[in-house]
């Protein structure tokens, strides 16, 4: 039988931010509002009357009446929030920069329509960035459309396999391409530049697009000659697995497969919103993702775009109880005594760590050459995880509770040097 | 959510307030799709089931006792009855046993809060982090094995291995 307990609790382990799949809502209550209207709104009238336009009007609520008169005022000014029919126009709202704990630029950002996947608000340049804050909301604003339009591609173009258990099984998966400019359009093809936003080169690339490849721009169908060379654009293939079974299998409990993955084609292009620069997956890897730290929600962690070596670690899973949690903290380190030393968190806590060896000198004297000569010293910036009661906030972190100690290093780029955060 | 919550939108619910609905939806829908879809062993049919649900259990919400029992455990029933009427109607074999204890087992109002908790440290835990942001996209985002496959660049095979090894870490911890 399938662990299907443990199925159950990784699901209700779900955190609220976590969102779920709209267009799979959006379904269910769209099958269920007839009915409500039809049972809510029921119209009544002089049937011996003859209606006229405004009476059609006259049974729907004041709210009703005012959305219509705003759908029909933006359809007729023909704003360009109306065209984004595809997937909601992705928006985001930056805040002002401030100076973070770290000393770096932070800034807060709300982001929405940008598909199902969360997004952190909180983020924080890094030192020796590309970028400078003043560009922050382009890159944000590229990596939210980047987000939407992978979210409505997979709803689209996504389907199950076709045949049947047993039998050799065709499979079509859509994939969102990186970005790129293009080269030419014509009637039959479509050629993108060798550069990519992840600044892959690559060969120039050419793809047949015939009359059923979809051209979109501003989150609606348009017609192909609006698109040009030199647009930015990000293309969806789809790609051919043939998967054929292993070993004779009749039943839905046939696991084994043989798979062949096939050459992709292409279904739709897309014009993005904006310059090809923005959406450079370096620019977006300059900002560092924060949130609270799990059990000391005051602070803020390091969570994406964030590198780490691991300084020590122990599993003491085994020892947890119900009344604890594991904890994170994380902050500059201020001091350093032996096998002790204290940190700073984000919040101005200062937490001190009883670590069970003089690890920073380890690090230093052994493992420190692998990453750029980057040493453990007061000014660096330290992850603690923890064991604690869910209730207890204590301060000193004594050793017997230490699950590992982290080194918070700071990658510009895939693949760049390691430098400590 | 808790169940003086979800009694409050049931009542929304039944003066009337359709929308309301909503919120029980986004709630339990990625645990109805993903026990559909291991009743169906389809992904598709898992998700189509999962709306049927949804929509009978709106239809018959005024039939519902909360004295009787917990809103997902008659929403879970709702569902493996629509998924084995499915399997019938298709010719496909039917283990009704197997299908009770699914539904036993993964029912949200069997699970105690502690068990939970300590469940979504130990996915934080997970080793190589990869296997935690499937476990999250899958079971937590709702997403389908094709999807995930789509954004890590591999197939829906190595999702599969993927997710069942970090359930093999997890139940091993758990033990």
């Amino acid at each position: 039988m399938k662990d299907m307990r443990l199925s159950g609790l990784l699901m209700e382990a779900r955190l609220e931010n976590y969102v779920p799949n709209r267009i799979f809502t959006d379904k269910v209550m769209d099958s269920l509002q007839p009915s409500a209207i039809f049972t809510k709104q029921i119209r009544s009238m002089n049937v011996n009357k003859k209606e006229t336009f405004i009476m059609r009007f006259k049974h729907l609520p004041k709210f009703a009446i005012v959305a219509l008169a705003i759908g029909a005022t933006v359809l007729l000014s023909g704003s360009a929030y109306a065209i984004y029919s595809l997937w909601g126009h992705p928006e985001i709202q930056v805040n002002p920069p401030t100076t973070s704990a770290s000393g770096r630029q932070e800034v807060s950002i709300a982001f929405s329509s940008c598909g199902t996947n969360p997004m952190a608000n909180k983020y924080e340049l890094k030192r020796g960035a590309t970028i400078d804050a003043s560009q922050i909301e382009a890159i944000a604003k590229a990596r939210c459309e980047l987000q939407a339009i992978n979210d409505w591609a997979i709803k689209t173009y996504a389907q199950g396999p076709d045949g049947s258990f047993g039998d050799a099984r065709t499979h079509e998966i859509p994939g969102v391409q990186s970005v790129r400019q293009l080269t030419s359009v014509s009637d039959s093809s479509i050629t993108f530049a060798k550069k990519n936003n992840k600044l892959s080169v690559l060969p120039e690339e050419t793809l047949n697009a015939p009359d059923s490849i979809r051209f979109v721009a501003n989150g609606t169908d348009v017609a192909r000659s609006a698109f040009k060379p030199g647009d930015a654009v990000a293309y969806v293939t789809m790609s051919k697995t043939v998967k054929t079974p292993l070993e004779k299998c009749t039943s839905d409990a046939c696991r084994k497969f043989g798979e062949y993955r096939g050459v992709s084609r292409l279904v739709a292009v897309i014009k993005l919103d904006r310059d090809f620069k923005d959406y450079d997956d370096d620019a977006w890897q300059s900002l560092a993702e924060l949130s609270s730290c799990i059990g000391n929600e005051n602070s803020m962690c390091l969570q994406g775009n964030a590198a780490a070596t691991s300084l020590y670690s122990r599993d003491l899973q085994s020892s947890l109880t119900g009344t604890q949690m594991t904890k994170y903290i994380e902050g500059t380190v201020t001091a350093i005594e032996n096998n002790a030393f204290t940190i700073q968190s984000t919040a101005g806590t200062m937490y001190t760590i009883e670590a069970p060896a003089r690890i920073f000198t380890d690090f230093n004297a052994s493992n420190s050459a692998a990453f750029n000569n980057a040493k453990v010293v007061v000014g660096s910036t330290v992850r603690v995880t923890y064991l604690e009661s869910k209730t207890a906030h204590e301060t000193t972190i004594p050793n017997n509770t230490i699950q590992g100690i982290d080194f918070r290093l700071e990658i510009l780029a895939k693949g760049g040097a390691a430098h400590a955060y | 959510m808790s169940i003086v919550k979800e009694k409050i939108i049931i009542t929304r619910v039944l003066d009337g307030e359709t929308d309301a609905f909503r919120e029980l939806v986004e709630r339990y829908q990625t645990g109805l799709i993903i026990h559909c879809e291991n009743i169906l062993n389809d992904r598709q049919d898992g998700e189509d089931m999962a709306q049927e649900a949804f929509i009978k259990a709106f239809k018959n919400l005024k039939t519902f006792s909360s004295d009787k029992a917990r809103f997902s455990t008659w929403l879970y029933r709702i569902a493996s009855n629509v998924c084995v009427d499915f399997l019938r109607k298709n010719k496909r074999i039917v283990n009704v046993e197997d299908i009770e204890r699914y539904t036993d087992a993964i029912d949200p109002a069997s699970m105690e809060m502690d068990e939970i908790e300590k469940v979504r440290i130990l996915v934080e835990q997970l080793e190589p982090p990869k296997y935690a942001e499937v476990i999250k996209a899958y079971f937590w985002e709702g997403k389908s094995y094709q999807e995930i496959a789509v954004t890590f660049n591999t197939t829906t095979n190595t999702i599969g291995s993927w997710i069942n090894r970090a359930k093999s870490q997890l139940r091993e911890k758990l033990s």
